[in-house]
């Protein structure tokens, strides 16, 4: 044990500067993995801690309706069953507001929100300046409202603003306010008295508001508090929707799951690529340490001992990089945690989870022991006779069932490890499956490109026994025979190191593929939309002078769609849909519309669309997300109620509508669009968009003009709302690049430790061929040709199998993920692997040509 | 001490199998000082490699201490070793990693000696580099290298010596100075000494000269004597 300890020690101390990759690889895995389960154990933590906070109260009820006789007297029978100790409403509806001093300032959409005294039951109302909330701040016409209206509206605090047309004086600015969960608008908010929002007239026909009714139960009965009322809304085929905090939880557990999937990803490759960086620089090590493993064996120093002494260093330099790796994890976190508290509307504690960090240090540490055995393992190759005899071969075994027993076991820990950071082992298994089918492929690409070169090779060599003549075209010659030569020639690394940058190659291309497709799935085309100003309210009389006007002032693309209230009273199924819904599912108040085309972020499903010309026999489309809900097939009946006449509509199409922007779109939204011809004779009022002029002093003339000839109409320029989603994808975006990064400085690494492992075999090589009289740019183009070829092969293998390994998980994973084929990431990820293969080649190199000759020969 | 029996080693180069030592029956008695010489390619490395348990015999029995060495497994001729065989080698061979008094130390460790750092000081001492103890290989001369390298040879006090051209890499008067060490620590420590040489000079301070050629023993000045004795 002595020696072992000894060895490691004076190892270490000898080497530190060489086994830096080594160190680094596992504080950058363990700093990534402990930051990442660190990070979503605390963000889970702070939101089971913070839910309640998120809702506001214990349980919710939604209505789109105003609350009837009959539910208040359902809601007063089983909180008294209950013990319910606190209840309040609330409604919310999207509203303009202005300045009331400042006819210059552009009016601004915002979430209106009514509170009642009790508001809220859960949570802190956080204001800005230490202003402590009390309800008289909104009592008696005040309004506490976003920073963000301040700016926009450039007012302040005891200036008045008129919000949908009611007065209101700003008493305070908002910073955090609870029962926001759900709602991840950009808009920003204003808090104003229940009662006065009511008296307003901001709850009236052509209004969307949604009400709300909070509850705080007595611990633990928060769910049968809630079956109660969901048994009594069945019941009585009353519509809403009723949800305790623990809807919260799930809520965003599902919205997150594409970005854990995302996380759990990394941390898998960060993993194993920390795992491949630390093979590479041990079987460097190893390599480097054969004469002293010789010189140590004709020594007396038996396999067992010499192994252990290497096993010890390997387990002393993965415990301090882990422990390195705590701080960069700490680093991370704390960084995490600032973007995500300034972006949610959580408090996200940035502290490391002790679990997380006993873990990440075990996995670091197990880590490096079983990717570093293999490499250790041909110690056992190693004779003591090199000592005597140099040319004597390292000794290979004809099967080494040690070694194989090591990699199965490599293999087994991987994909225990995949499955425990995935948190499930089906993708872990796919995961594992297709790496291993990738390295069988990389190592059958590694045989057949050695053996090919060497089969095209010989004769060239034949043919041109003159190498190194000093003509242009010979020494081209030259630079390719040698370069292509050290492919194949006995002793090269080709077969390693091809499998390692191909694999390195596989996960920074996969992960790259992963970040875009979920990028993607948060992101929008702003520039598409069709529209950055929307009106609500347009009169049918109003439509033309509204239409001209807004041409006149400089606006584009204006679209006016009709707008009509219908009640849902009824559904006939056609014979061949056997689907039932809940009948509290039916019954609702809708907005239709009609129209004679699909709009550009439409798609039929199912069925098909109308012709555009008009048709008295009415039939619906119905957005996808109404259609599931009530299970919908095409050639069901709908039956509505609109102004007092029935009216039987088939349903002729389902379609899908690109919603990313919902706060916006949902303005001019409707689920269920008419064919026009049938809603004509109906009352209906004009929503629209229209795309406003981008210079702003035109932007704010369109709409002071408008509103000053229109007054009953409400236009809302959704620039800045626009802007704040943009910014909004942005940090996403950001965020996860910033993962992203990580795992492409792992790869980098392990690129780094791949071309080092064959730094030793062409020093000796430059060294020759120097003395033979080769210059620096010989040997620079020499290897510019030889990784060239590495680089490319490893990387397109690598490149194409990350195309199969990200499919796969997206498509058989447990967590389904988004994926679409990026053909432009492959092929530049495969040129971008070649890329960086030649630079740090070069960069070797330039190391190994700068080395005098002679003292290169003497030492070997 | 040490016994060969119809030793051959035979090696493939390229298709042909080329004999390196044919048909060597030895024997060398406890505390005798050997000196082998021969042309280069006569096997004289291959000889001593063979006796210190480094690579094994084509056919043929090595005997080291009344054990069949040529069979044994790998571990246990390290052990052996370790606890009867030191060796010098022509290129030193001292772990560049380590300082020269670790370079000493190494082999007591292996041995799991209990306390050797006295040991090995005075090893260290004994071959006039006390001073330079602390120095790594890369910054001692070519004859310090080798007065560390006899240090260590002698460290576990083994039984048999074998060097292998131990001044083959040094200048004469560094080479004669390490020969003079070398022989003089054979005898304050009664070991028996096999020291493959290609210097006539060396070898005439030995009890025994043998000749190889082509792998073949083509002199031996007590060879007869000897091998009827063991046998």
């Amino acid at each position: 044990m002595r020696f072992i300890v000894a060895m490691a020690w004076r190892e270490v101390r000898a080497s530190w500067r060489r086994l830096m990759l080594f160190f680094l690889c596992i504080a950058l895995g363990v700093g990534a993995t402990v930051s990442l389960r660190s990070f979503t154990r605390v963000f889970w933590g702070s939101l089971a801690r913070d839910s309640r906070m998120l809702l506001s109260a214990d349980v919710r009820i939604e209505s789109g309706e105003a609350w009837t006789a009959e539910q208040g007297d359902i809601f007063a029978r089983q909180s008294a069953a209950y013990g319910v100790s606190g209840q309040t409403r609330l409604l919310e509806t999207q509203t303009v507001a202005r300045a009331a001093n400042d006819p210059e300032a552009r009016p601004v959409l915002v979430e209106l929100k009514g509170i009642e005294a009790g508001f809220p039951l859960r949570g802190e109302f956080r204001l800005a300046g230490r202003l402590r909330y009390s309800h008289d701040l909104v009592a008696g016409g005040g309004a506490l409202v976003s920073g963000s209206l301040l700016e926009r509206l450039h007012v302040g605090i005891g200036d008045r603003i008129i919000v949908g047309g009611a007065p209101l004086t700003v008493r305070g600015a908002i910073e955090r306010m609870p029962g926001n969960a759900l709602n991840f608008s950009p808009l920003p908010r204003v808090a104003a008295d229940y009662q006065e929002v009511e008296a307003a007239g901001l709850t009236g026909f052509g209004s969307r508001v949604r009400y709300s009714w909070l509850f705080n139960v007595p611990d633990g009965q928060e769910r049968a508090f809630t079956q109660a009322l969901w048994s009594e809304y069945g019941d009585r085929r009353i519509r809403g929707s009723i949800g305790s905090f623990h809807y919260i939880e799930n809520w965003l557990s599902q919205s997150l799951s594409n970005i854990d999937g995302f996380l759990s990803l990394i941390g898998l490759a960060i993993l194993v690529l920390g795992g491949i960086g630390i093979a590479s620089v041990t079987r460097v090590f190893v390599q480097q340490r054969v004469r002293t493993v010789a010189i140590l064996k004709s020594l007396g120093g038996r396999n067992r001992r010499v192994i252990g002494a290497y096993v010890a260093l390997v387990f002393a330099l993965s415990l301090a990089g882990s422990l390195l790796g705590l701080v960069v994890a700490k680093a991370i976190t704390t960084g995490f945690a600032g973007y995500t508290s300034a972006r949610l509307p959580l408090d996200v504690d940035p502290r490391l989870s002790p679990l997380a960090c006993v873990q990440g240090v075990a996995v670091g540490v197990l880590v490096a022991l079983l990717f570093a055995l293999p490499p250790l393992l041909e110690i056992r190759d190693v004779k003591p006779i090199l000592v005597l005899r140099q040319d004597a071969a390292v000794g290979r075994r004809r099967i080494d069932w040690l070694k194989i027993a090591a990699q199965v076991l490599l293999a087994a820990a991987v994909a225990a490890l995949a499955g425990w950071q995935a948190g499930t082992y089906r993708d872990a298994a796919l995961f594992v499956g297709a790496v291993a089918a990738t390295a069988i492929v990389l190592n059958g690409a590694g045989a057949t490109l050695m053996g090919v070169l060497a089969r095209v090779h010989r004769p060239a060599s034949r043919s041109s026994p003159q190498v190194g003549r000093a003509s242009g075209g010979r020494r081209r010659s030259f630079v390719l025979r040698q370069g292509i030569g050290s492919l194949h020639r006995p002793g090269n690394q080709t077969r390693v190191t091809m499998f390692t940058i191909g694999l390195g190659a596989l996960f920074v291309i996969a992960v790259r593929l992963f970040q875009v497709n979920v990028q993607h799935e948060y992101m929008l085309d702003l520039g598409a939309l069709s529209a950055d100003m929307f009106l609500i309210d347009v009169q049918p009389d109003q439509r033309a002078p509204v239409e001209a006007a807004l041409q006149r002032l400089g606006a584009t693309a204006v679209t006016l769609l009709p707008l009509s209230r219908a009640r849902l009273v009824g559904l006939r199924r056609d014979p061949l849909n056997p689907n039932r819904v809940p009948a509290n599912r039916i019954g609702g108040e809708f907005r239709v519309t009609h129209k004679p085309e699909l709009g550009s972020n439409e798609t039929i499903l199912k069925g098909e669309f109308w012709p555009p010309s008009p048709s008295s026999r009415p039939e619906v489309s119905v957005e996808t997300g109404l259609a599931e809900w009530l299970k919908l097939h095409v050639g069901d009946v709908l039956v509505f109620e609109m102004a007092g006449r029935r009216l039987d509509v088939p349903v002729t199409s389902i379609r899908q509508e690109d919603r990313r922007v919902r706060s916006l779109a949902s303005l001019v939204r409707s689920d269920i669009v008419f064919r026009p011809g049938s809603l004509d004779a109906l009352p209906h009022t004009y929503v629209g968009g229209a795309r406003g002029p981008a210079d702003g002093p035109a932007r704010a003339r369109l709409q002071n003009e408008v509103l000053a000839e229109f007054p009953g109409l409400t236009l809302v320029d959704a620039l800045d709302d626009i802007e704040e989603v943009r910014r909004r994808i942005d940090d996403v975006s950001a965020g996860v690049s910033v993962l992203g990064g990580f795992v492409l400085a792992c790869g980098i690494l392990i690129l780094v430790g791949a071309v080092a492992m064959t730094k030793m075999q062409r020093l000796y090589e430059a060294a020759v061929l120097k003395t033979l009289g080769a210059k620096r740019r010989v040997l620079l183009r020499i290897t510019v040709v030889e990784y060239g070829v590495l680089g490319l092969l490893a990387g397109a293998i690598g490149s194409a199998a990350s195309i199969g390994v990200t499919w796969a998980l997206s498509r058989f994973g447990n967590r389904p993920l988004p994926w679409a084929l990026h053909p432009w990431i492959n092929v530049a990820g495969a040129v971008l692997t070649a890329a960086v293969v030649i630079v740090v080649g070069v960069l070797a190199t330039f190391d190994v040509a700068a080395r005098k000759p002679l003292a290169i020969l003497r030492d070997t | 001490m040490i016994r060969l029996e119809r030793v051959t080693k035979t090696v493939a180069s390229g298709a042909e199998q080329l004999t390196i030592l044919d048909n060597v029956d030895l024997f060398i008695p406890a505390g005798q000082f050997v000196a082998v010489t021969g042309a280069s390619g006569s096997g004289k490395s291959t000889l001593i490699s063979l006796v210190a348990g480094l690579d094994s015999p084509t056919s043929g029995e090595v005997y080291l201490a009344q054990q069949r060495i040529s069979r044994m497994r790998e571990d246990a001729l390290a052990d052996l070793r370790g606890a009867l065989v030191g060796i010098v080698f022509q290129a030193f061979h001292l772990i560049p990693s380590l300082t020269a008094y670790e370079n000493v130390l190494v082999p007591m460790e292996l041995a799991d000696q209990p306390d050797p750092s006295a040991d090995a000081r005075a090893l260290i001492d004994a071959v006039g580099l006390g001073e330079r103890s602390h120095h790594y290989p890369s910054q001692l001369s070519g004859g310090e290298q080798q007065r560390v390298a006899i240090a260590r040879a002698f460290a576990n006090r083994p039984s048999i010596l074998l060097a292998d051209e131990p001044t083959g890499n040094l200048d004469t008067a560094n080479g004669a100075k390490i020969f003079d060490l070398l022989v003089r620590l054979n005898r304050e420590r009664k070991t028996t000494l096999l020291l493959v040489t290609h210097e006539q000079e060396l070898a005439r301070a030995a009890d025994r000269r043998i000749v190889l050629s082509a792998g073949r023993v083509i002199a031996d000045d007590a060879a007869a004597p000897w091998h009827e004795a063991a046998t």
